[in-house]
């Protein structure tokens, strides 16, 4: 824009000029579309199979707040418990600490540096960059979630929580599984699976380390719950010898009873499934006698950020378990997908969560303007985190910095005027007869300066 | 606390927490119209598992024939008796799992509700049995059927070093939202329901 210099406009303008560009790519939309459509509506089924949802959203809701607000305790209780099971607790402060530890737990495994990593699905892995790490120290990583495996090979980041391939259809997907393999993989669904099946099941056996991510630590039992519907993290967790769970800090649950709540909620918010295929509850590394397991479990539980968020007003974010039901109804994440965001996080949650877990970065603090403020997101997470609102204390944060001085002045005179009945009064009887004139605003152009307000919204029109 | 060790360095930045009420936790209510063995069936033929109740002296038959045309059965000690005693884990190892084509483990319980059925590992129960083979039997005592995973967690004491709730076979939706059967897991799931 003309009016504005050439820094702001990277700043302010970066969001919105990456969404048009997705606006106009037909392909994304479509996949957008039909997968949160589908998940949408699979979590309001699910739902309607409880007969106590609402009372089970309010326990979850305070469930999480209450880990939330004790983490220092029941981290302290967890961690005893699971190093008594034999396991081993990595405390990560941030992304450098959590891959410098595991890099070491690949070094010291009995493949070496170089081993094979099967991995499974793992945001936090995601927020930490782990893949480029252990990649420069030699090992061989592959992703074994097949979402994630098709975007691995496309050298892309997820596009959803759950789904991280959404935005892909079946022929892109074709044309990855073909370069990977030298040879042909047609463009049908379930034979795209059967090569990912293959050339998944050889990495497994020869895996010497496998990484998962953690969906709850149980703190009274020592425990780590990982749920899943391939089978690929119960292989990472089950065949080499060595396990690596990497467990975003706030990832924690006081007791079973807890658990068996928040997964009553897990899997229908977030694929409409009553549960995933596999809910897999690890305690501890294999026992003597077993036959199989790893010898060797680890786990690490990185803040990354996240306690600065716990003394601030956006704590409630916390409790976010990354179902991705407030993706799948935004009406901005529904036209522009994932990617956009440029953050592991996307959609309302993303929104929050990466300006709070990155306060450094400028371009993390647009975020929370693309949002419509409709409150679908509220409405559809199963920890009643306020989104809409935590998205709004966020704007407002960022107002004073990014408002131009014409604004700032322009705000305080109006707000100086309202204040003088005379001027207020003056100013309605002006409206007034300005909403008589909305025929000739309704059709202000919709390009240049009256266009952002203009394109997507009609005004009133007069009584 | 010592500032040097990594834990407490860590724990010491996160605030104490009032002592507040513990939250409560409802058990989950379930919309349905059956009971016991028939819903567990029903729940579980609903996500692509099959069934069959059987009694204890029929079982090694009924795995056989189910067998029959899937490969090599590969069974964990005690799951079914009588059968195939040569095939035993765990000492055919893990590759031995990759090459069989059935895996046949005695299930601690089954969850109604959900369709689901709980599997933990021990001295005689290896993991890879139940999930390296494209098939699995799942040999379920009728008496352990119960309303819900919640439930079997509520009242369980020790855990095992690995508790897995299958809850169906294995599936994706990660291409263009479309459900594939068996991706990495087993595609083929049977309970054989013992009387």
């Amino acid at each position: 824009m003309a009016s504005t210099t050439a820094t702001e406009a990277a700043t302010l303008n970066s969001f919105n000029t990456r969404a048009r560009q997705a606006l106009r790519d037909e392909r994304l939309r479509d996949a957008v579309a039909r997968s949160t459509d589908l998940l949408g509506s699979r979590r309001v089924e699910a739902l309607s199979e409880l007969a106590n949802a609402d009372e089970l959203r309010d326990a979850a809701a305070a469930i999480r707040s209450a880990s939330v607000s004790r983490l220092r305790s029941l981290l302290d209780e967890w961690s005893d418990n699971f190093t008594a099971l034999g396991g081993t607790v990595h405390w990560a402060r941030d992304a450098a600490e959590a891959t410098g530890a595991i890099a070491e737990i690949v070094a010291a495994s009995p493949a070496g540096p170089g081993a094979v990593v099967a991995k499974g699905k793992s945001m936090a892995s995601e927020e930490i960059h782990l893949n480029e790490v252990l990649a420069s120290a030699g090992a061989d990583v592959i992703e074994t979630d097949l979402g994630e495996f098709i975007i691995q090979l496309a050298g892309e980041a997820p596009s959803h929580i759950i789904a991280p391939a959404l935005h892909k259809d079946r022929f892109q997907i074709a044309d990855l599984f073909t370069a990977d393999s030298g040879q042909a993989v047609s463009a049908e669904i379930h034979e795209e699976a059967a090569y990912a099946r293959d050339r998944l099941r050889r990495a497994f056996l020869d895996a010497g380390v496998g990484i998962t991510g953690v969906n709850f630590a149980v703190a009274s039992t020592g425990s780590i719950c990982l749920v899943e519907n391939e089978g690929n993290g119960r292989m990472c967790s089950s065949l080499p010898s060595v396990h690596v769970a990497i467990m975003g800090m706030e990832r924690i649950v006081a007791d079973l009873a807890e658990l068996d709540v928040m997964l009553n909620l897990l899997a229908r918010s977030a694929t409409g499934q009553a549960l995933t295929v596999y809910t897999n509850l690890i305690t501890g590394p294999r026992r003597d006698g077993e036959a199989d397991g790893p010898e060797n479990l680890h786990v690490v539980v990185l803040d990354g950020g996240r306690s600065a968020a716990l003394h601030s007003q956006y704590s409630s974010a916390l409790s976010c378990i990354r179902c991705g039901a407030c993706l799948n109804v935004c009406p901005v994440y529904r036209q522009v997908g994932g990617h956009v965001y440029e953050s592991v996080y996307s959609g309302p949650i993303g929104a929050v969560l990466t300006p709070i877990l990155r306060p450094d970065d400028p371009s993390a603090r647009e975020l929370p303007e693309a949002s419509s403020l409709c409150g679908a997101c509220t409405e559809a997470c199963p920890v009643q985190i306020p989104l809409h609102d935590l998205l709004l204390k966020l704007r407002l944060e960022r107002a004073p910095e990014s408002a131009t001085a014409t604004r700032r002045w322009g705000f305080r005179l109006w707000s100086l005027a309202w204040s003088l009945p005379l001027v207020r009064h003056i100013s309605r009887v002006l409206t007034r007869l300005g909403l008589r004139c909305t025929r000739v605003l309704r059709r202000l152009p919709s390009r240049g300066w009256p266009g952002a307000w203009n394109k997507c919204r009609d005004l009133p029109r007069a009584r | 606390m010592n500032a040097h060790n990594p834990k407490s360095a860590f724990l010491t930045r996160l605030p104490e927490g009032e002592a507040t009420q513990p939250p409560p936790t409802p058990v989950a209510q379930y919309v349905s119209d059956r009971k016991g063995t028939q819903a567990f069936i029903a729940a579980w033929g609903a996500l692509g598992g099959t069934s069959q109740i059987a009694s204890a002296a029929e079982a090694a038959v009924a795995v056989k024939t189910y067998s029959r045309g899937r490969g090599d059965i590969l069974a964990s000690p005690g799951a079914v008796e009588g059968l195939v005693p040569d095939l035993t884990w765990p000492d055919c190892g893990r590759q031995a799992a990759a090459a069989a084509g059935v895996g046949v483990v005695r299930a601690e319980a089954a969850a109604q509700a959900t369709g689901s059925v709980i599997i933990r590992s021990d001295t005689n129960l290896g993991r890879s049995v139940s999930l390296l083979p494209p098939a699995c039997v799942f040999v379920i005592d009728e008496s352990t059927i119960m309303e819900s995973l919640g439930a079997y967690l509520r009242r369980l004491s020790a855990l095992p070093s690995q508790l897995v709730a299958v809850t169906g076979p294995s599936r994706s939706a990660d291409i263009e939202s479309t459900l594939v059967i068996g991706v990495h897991g087993p595609g083929e799931v049977h309970a054989l329901i013992i009387r």
